[in-house]
């Protein structure tokens, strides 16, 4: 198992951060957590040119998308449950989570849930 | 409210076609609001500087921002508002798709519960025929 010292010697752009009590790879000064970069590359289908236009005005470079991907190609247990559960959210878990949250536009007439 | 927050991983790009759409909407994206400082920033935070200013949050982080929010809930101290996007409903490279949403959700603002103000955001309907004509100045 690799240590902290190693991670940040193959990923010195990757830190920790505590989310909901959970530690969560991110790239400091980019808003991002790994996962995020991980969900967005692969809603693109992997094409980095599309990512890095969709990440427009952010200070991230190509080379730290490459860092965050390799990082969660090397710790996929850490990364991938994630982003499945982010890609899989339906309406009724969200539901589960914030009982209270409408729809929007409420038109009665829009809401069904598949929209996929 | 005033306007949106966009959350870092929602495309800048969104921003200028709301305000394309709506010149007397407040809408920024995190990379650039209050000069990026809060790109290092907690989402808590983040949420609270935007109700600060009476922006609602738009993101796409369904993993960390609802037990956030819930909690926020709880304890009494609700944001301003928060839109979420859902990934499987209007996928984040969807961009023309989330501005015609937040168009209409600024236009016509959807009344946030004050004691549970998020939601979540569907593709717009299209327009009625009535509405359509209402547009282009056409009178029945």
């Amino acid at each position: 198992m690799a240590t902290l010292t190693d991670r940040s010697d193959l990923f010195p752009h990757v830190s920790t951060r505590t989310v909901n009590d959970k530690p969560e790879p991110y790239l400091p000064g980019t808003g991002l957590a790994v996962w995020e970069i991980v969900w967005l590359w692969r809603a693109y289908e992997g094409d980095m040119d599309a990512l890095m236009e969709h990440f427009c005005g952010l200070p991230i470079t190509r080379e730290l998308a490459g860092e965050a991907l390799a990082y969660a190609r090397t710790y996929p247990d850490e990364i991938d449950p994630v982003v499945t559960a982010v890609e899989t959210m339906t309406l009724e878990r969200l539901r589960e989570l914030l009982p209270g949250i409408q729809p929007f536009p409420p038109d009665p007439e829009n809401d069904a849930e598949p929209h996929t | 409210m005033r306007g949106f927050l966009l959350d870092s991983h929602v495309t800048a790009a969104v921003v200028p076609g709301v305000r394309r759409a709506l010149p007397s909407c407040e809408i920024d994206h995190l990379s650039t609001w209050r000069g990026g400082a809060f790109l290092h920033a907690s989402d808590e935070s983040i949420i609270l500087a935007a109700s600060n200013e009476d922006l609602v949050f738009v993101t796409y982080d369904v993993h960390s921002v609802p037990p956030l929010v819930h909690r926020m809930v709880a304890e009494g101290r609700p944001p301003v508002g928060i839109a979420l996007g859902v990934p499987r409903v209007i996928r984040p490279s969807d961009a023309g798709k989330l501005i015609s949403v937040l168009v209409r959700l600024f236009a016509k603002p959807f009344p946030f519960d004050p004691a549970y103000p998020v939601v979540y955001l569907r593709p717009s309907p299209k327009p009625s025929v009535k509405e359509r004509r209402g547009r282009k100045g056409v009178v029945d």
